[in-house]
This record gives structure tokens, sequence and C-alpha cells, in this order.
């Protein structure tokens, strides 16, 4: 069974769908209309009729038997709204990510259940307004972030058996060593907050900790396997 | 003969006078260019005398006067005469059409005399000196003089060279003009009104009945007082025939008189937009830069607000009225045409003040057509802009966008990001935020900083608590270094540094680097 469900197919629905395929990541697709179903499966995906509102549907596709991530991205706000909601009641675990419009959809499908919101007009427009503000800054990121050079932004969790545990970030000595930089570290527990390593965290890394390094390809390859050793 | 050749060498001459043709545009620009930000203070200047002559011509009625007003009113009268002259000039280039005329002649090999060789430049000037603003310009300097005294109240006409200094009032006078169909008809019904009513009543009460009637004229004054409700009461009806014509009068003149109000108001109502446009048409002239967003959608809500919270002019401009009028509720300066209009662009004046336009309308075509027109008046400036439909991409980069956004695609990718590698994704968003620190920002180095060859170690990253993501040398192609080692790189001017702090410490920062 595949990981990943996307509900709807609308245009960002395709954009996932072709991202992800490029990724060899395999996914479900599951619409509430049948031409769209359709459409789907011309494309060339795995994609069902369902009815929205009922659960067992949900459930015979995957949610909260294997299902770790679902994209509630139909053109209608209110059946995102709704499967949100459902699906939010089947897997407390479940990662949501949810088209909104403007704020008002967004604190909804917040209170819905949904992780993430994702409104393309939003990002769009800040897309545009970091080509006008910074371009270079932009530039750059948008290649470490998309693979398009050989820097390469990378989640690191550390493991218990790390020599890193229980070591001050500042004096962990990571961007030496590796020629590496920590963006930030995240901790394990849910209410913690992403902290940038901007100058001296006095923090000591725990077991569990996420640390965001960027970096050539071939040095966080090095360090990660220090970091397992 | 010789004066003819003179007349043309001196028409020459000026016609290559590069001085003169720039004064010549400077005087026509003050006069009449609305855009023109010298204008305003000319018009308040030129108001300002007409409204204290007319004040010197009520006071003197009564009162002596000292010699220094009649002095004022000499200065005056000759600033009014000046610019009469200097409209005089501006209205046809004279020099050009004698040129034209002895081009012509010459082609079909005809010589011409004196006045056939000047006839087109004379014609010009004098259809201006009897057209009505011209004539309210004369009537309001002639009488000044000592043989033309007894036309003095003509003084009056001055008032109405009020209009020329006052933009808006003359738009709402121009509803007469625009509207004369419908005033037209209207004046018609009421005139035949008037004359129907006027002639039952001479009929019926002119013979004696009504004492009041003695004459035609008397009916006529009856019936457009009766008409217009105002109703003096002086002359009523007696007899019972007068009466019944007075109802339908007094019905029909209602009828007409709210028809005319109604003409009056709407097509003011209407008016009032065309001068908000043109004052906000002003403020953008006083603007030094801004950047033009077409289209006030969802896209250009979102981009709009963010590039005036950062500090930009935005100027917007949408096709849709209700949407431009959202946008000035906002406190935008927002245009409520067709962006893809050339004339408009024009009237812009973007040429030096607008480095980017943003095309956000949700239709690829009209995009694509704002793109080309922007292209054609002003190639230097870039332009952003949004794909509805994927395939449109390729045709709007054709046609001249810098970067084309498809807005699903970048929220799709956006969404994989968060599936892969959530915190990641989620800290670069943050530190591009302007608002949530810490910040990413570019550092420039110029030659003024002095710093050419200092290795990045003794400039102050650290100091500053600056975290360096990396080094792009535009001298290299924009070679991009990443987190360079701080003890062996060393900085070369234009280098743009990518550092990452809380705001004041990366200004702190800069602040430092320019002091040296």
């Amino acid at each position: 069974m595949n990981d990943v469900i996307l509900f709807g197919y609308s245009k960002t629905a395709q954009e996932i769908a072709s991202l992800l395929t490029k990724n060899k990541r395999s996914f479900t697709i599951l619409t509430t209309n049948e031409t769209r179903t359709d459409l789907a499966i011309a494309d060339g995906y795995d994609a069902h009729y369902i009815n929205y509102n009922s659960d067992e549907e949900l459930i015979k596709y995957g949610i909260s038997k294997g299902v770790k991530t679902l994209f509630c991205v139909s053109e209608d706000y209110n059946r995102n709204l709704f499967v949100t909601l459902s699906a939010r009641a089947l897997d407390p675990d479940l990662f949501i990510l949810s088209l909104a419009a403007d704020e008002a959809q967004e604190k909804k499908m917040i209170l819905a259940g949904a992780n993430k919101n994702i409104n393309p007009y939003t990002v769009g427009a800040n897309r545009i307004f970091r080509l006008i503000k910074k371009p270079v800054v932009y530039r750059v990121l948008d290649e470490i972030l998309f693979h398009k050079s050989d820097i390469k932004i990378t989640e690191v969790i550390v493991p218990e058996t790390s020599h890193l545990i229980n070591i001050p970030l500042f004096n962990a000595k990571i961007e030496a060593d590796y020629e590496l930089m920590v963006l930030g570290i995240q901790g394990v527990s849910k209410r913690a907050k992403f902290r940038f390593h901007t100058y001296k965290i006095r923090r000591r890394i725990k077991a569990g900790d996420i640390l965001v390094v960027i970096g050539e390809e071939k040095n966080i390859e090095k360090f990660i396997k220090d970091l397992y050793k | 003969m010789k004066f003819k050749e003179q007349l043309l060498t001196y028409s020459y001459r000026l016609a290559a006078s590069k001085k003169y043709k720039k004064y010549k545009q400077r005087v026509d620009k003050l006069l009449n260019d609305q855009n023109y930000p010298k204008k305003r203070y000319f018009d308040y200047f030129m108001i300002f005398l007409v409204l204290s002559s007319i004040m010197i011509l009520i006071l003197e009625i009564k009162n002596k006067l000292p010699l220094w007003v009649y002095i004022y009113e000499g200065f005056a009268v000759s600033v009014f005469a000046i610019e009469w002259l200097a409209r005089l000039w501006v209205v046809s280039d004279a020099h050009l059409d004698i040129i034209e005329s002895q081009e012509n002649a010459e082609y079909e090999k005809n010589d011409l005399t004196i006045w056939q060789l000047i006839k087109s430049a004379v014609v010009k000037k004098v259809k201006f000196i009897i057209s009505p603003m011209s004539i309210i310009d004369l009537l309001a300097i002639l009488p000044s003089f000592r043989a033309l005294r007894f036309l003095r109240f003509l003084l009056l006409f001055r008032l109405f060279k009020v209009f020329r200094y006052t933009a808006n009032i003359n738009d709402l006078l121009r509803v007469f003009v625009e509207k004369r169909f419908e005033f037209f008809s209207l004046i018609i019904l009421f005139a035949f009104m008037v004359f129907f009513a006027s002639t039952v009543i001479y009929i019926f009460e002119g013979t004696g009945a009504n004492p009041n009637v003695n004459n035609f004229y008397d009916a006529i004054y009856w019936a457009v007082v009766t008409i217009t409700t105002v109703g003096f009461g002086d002359i009523s009806p007696v007899t019972p025939e007068g009466r019944f014509v007075t109802i339908f009068l007094i019905i029909g003149g209602i009828t007409s008189i709210s028809f005319m109000t109604s003409i009056i108001t709407t097509s003011m109502t209407e008016k009032m937009e065309s001068i908000k446009t043109r004052q906000i048409f002003n403020e953008i002239g006083k603007l030094k830069s801004f950047i033009v967003v077409c289209g006030y959608g969802k896209m250009g809500k979102v981009l709009s607000s963010e590039l005036q919270l950062s500090g930009e002019d935005v100027v917007i401009i949408d096709e849709n009225y209700q949407e431009s009028f959202d946008a000035q509720q906002k406190g935008f300066l927002a245009i409520h045409a067709d962006a893809s209009e050339i004339e408009l662009l024009n009237e812009l004046r973007m040429g030096g003040r607008v480095k980017y336009i943003v095309a956000l309308t949700n239709n690829d075509a009209t995009n694509l057509s704002i793109i080309l027109s922007v292209k054609t008046i002003h190639p230097e400036i870039t332009i952003f802009t949004r794909a509805v439909e994927e395939n449109a991409r390729d045709k709007l980069l054709l046609a001249g966008a810098k970067d084309v956004v498809f807005p699903y695609e970048s929220a799709a990718i956006a969404a994989y990001e968060y599936l892969g590698q959530p915190i990641a994704f989620s800290a670069i968003d943050e530190i591009l935020h302007e608002y949530i620190e810490p910040v990413i920002e570019e550092v420039e180095i110029t030659k003024e900083m002095d710093i050419d060859g200092i290795t990045l170690k003794s400039i102050g990253i650290k100091k500053y608590r600056l975290k360096l993501l990396g080094v792009v040398r535009q001298s290299e192609n924009d070679k991009f270094y990443f987190h360079p080692r701080k003890d062996s790189f060393s900085i070369v001017n234009e280098d743009i540094l990518l550092v990452i702090g809380a705001n004041e410490d990366i200004s702190a920062f800069k602040l430092h680097l320019h002091e040296g």
C-alpha cells in the first residue's frame, strides 16, 4: 500500500503528482469527481473515485492503516476541509497538508486538523517578491533546495550512539571538521521550536535531535557516516 | 522678394536650433501639460492674480484706491498679456508650416507669393485667436486699456480664466459638452412647452381677463417662471382655461427638471472618476521609483502588500473596477485600466522610474500582451509574470519576461518538500521572510569600503553574530562560494555576502563595513 495519498486532482495536485513520480515516490490519488478520476488514470496514475464523506473508503485506501501523508488538494475547499477532519479523526499521527486560499480558510483548516496549509497564490507571490527583493539569495537557496548544484540541504537525526551527544552545539565543531554549515537544530518533542544556529547555542545535543546541515554531498555523507559510527 | 528670402532663412534657422525647440517645449509644458510638476505653481500664481484683480475691480466701485494697487493691476494685466502671447506662440510651429509650404511648392515647381507661403501658419494662429478660451483671455486683458475703458464689466471674464488653471472644474463643465444631445432634446422640449403654454395663456388671458398679462412677452415670462417651479406669483392665471394649462405646465416642468437633474448628476459622477484618476496620476507623477503590479487578484494582493510593507511604492493597474477600487481602499495607488494599453503605459512616464513590472492577471493572453506592450516602449524594465496554464510559460519567456512563476508548481514543490525534509524547508522559508528573524540578506562589497583582498575573518562577521552562507563573486560570473573558510578566503570588490542574522545585527554590520 502507498503511504502518500493525494485527495483531489487540481492543478496543484497534478504538479505534486508529477514531482512525486519524478522522485520515484508511489502514491494514490482519490477524487470525488469521476471525470477527474478518469483524467488522472489517463495520466498514468493510480486513481480512485471515492465518496468523500465515507470513512470506510478512506480506511480502505490506507488512512489509519499505514498512510503517513495526506495532501488535501482538491479544488473544493469544503471537501478538503471535510476530508482533513475525517482523516484526523481516524489517525492522529497522520501528516496532513491542505490547500487554503486565504487566512480565514487557513485558520479553519488548522482547526480541522491540518498540520500545514499551502496557498498557491501566496507561495507564487512570495516567489516573485523574492525575485524582486533578494534575487541573489533566492537563486542560491533555490539551487540548494532543489538540488540544482552539488550543495545540498539535509536533515540529520542524531543517534543515541553518537559522539556528539551532550556536547553544546557551538562546541561540536561540525562546521570546521566537515566543511558544513549547520543551519539550526530541532528538538525531539513536538513543542520544540527550530533554533537557528546564528550565534552561540549552549544547548547540548541530545539523541533524536534533528540537525539541518548544508554542504557538499560528499561532506554530508562523511558527517552522517561518522555520526552513526 | 527679398523679404521672402529673409523669412525662409529665418524659418530654417529656427528649425535647426535645438535651444529654441527646448525653450518652446518647456513653455508649452508649463501652459498645457497637466503632468508637468511645475505647472501647479504656475496655476496657483495665475489664479491668485485673477482673483486679486477682480477684488480690485469690486473695491474700485465705491472706494478710491492708492496708486500701488493700480501698479499691481498693470502688472497683472501684463502677465495675462504675456501668457496669451505665449499661448499664441506655442499653439503651432509657424516656421515649420512655412518650410512645409515652401517644400511642397518646390516639389510642384511653383513659385509662391508671400501670402501663399505664410497662409497655413497664419490660419493656425487665427484659429487659436478665435477659440473660446482665447477670447476669454482677450476679454480679460483688452478692457484694461484706456480706449476700451467702457467695457470694464467685461473684466469679469477674467473669472472664467480660472478654469484654465483648474483641470477638475474643467472636467465637470465638460459634462455639458458630452451630454449635449440629451440637453439639446430637453431644451427643445422645454421650448415647446413654454411656447405652447404662453400661447394658450395669451389667447385666454391676454385680451384683458388678466391685468398682468399685457403682451406675449409677459406670457412667456409667466410660462418660464411656472415651468421651472420658481413661481414668483406676480402673474397668475385667473381663467379656468388658464389654470387648466397651468396644471399640465407644472407637471411637465417637474418631470423635465428632474430628468435634467438626473442627467447632470449621473454624468458628474462619471466625471468624478476621471477626476480621481487624474489625481492618482498626479500622485504617481511625484514618485521617484515604483513597482507596477498589473492585476489585483489573489497573487497581486499578497505581492502588493508584501512590497508595500518592505517600503516599496506600488502602483496597481486592474481592468476590473471592483478590484481597483479595493486596492484604493487598501491605500494603494490603483488605476482602473487595461495595463496592456501602450498609451496608458506612456502616460505613467515609467522611464527611469520603474525597475520592475509584475503581470499577474489571471489570463495568459493578457499577461503576454502586457509584457509585449512594456517591452515595446521600455525594453530595459524587468518583467515578472505568472502562468495560468503551464504550457504558456515558454511563450511568456519568449515575449521577454525575466521569470515566469507557475503558482501551482511552486505550491507543489513546497508541499513535496514537507514530505521529504519539512524542518529544513520551513527553516529556509523562515529566513526568507523579512519579518521573522533571523533573516538572510545580501551585503555587497563596494570599492568605498576599501576591504579588497582582506580575509573574511577580519571583517567582523562573528562580532555581529552573523552566519555566512556563502559569497557570490560577481567578477567570476556569479560563482557561488559556499560557506568559505574564514581564515583563507579573501574578499574581492563587488562580492555579495549572503549573511543570516537578526535585522539589527545585519544593519550594524553594514554600517561597520561602510565606516571602515
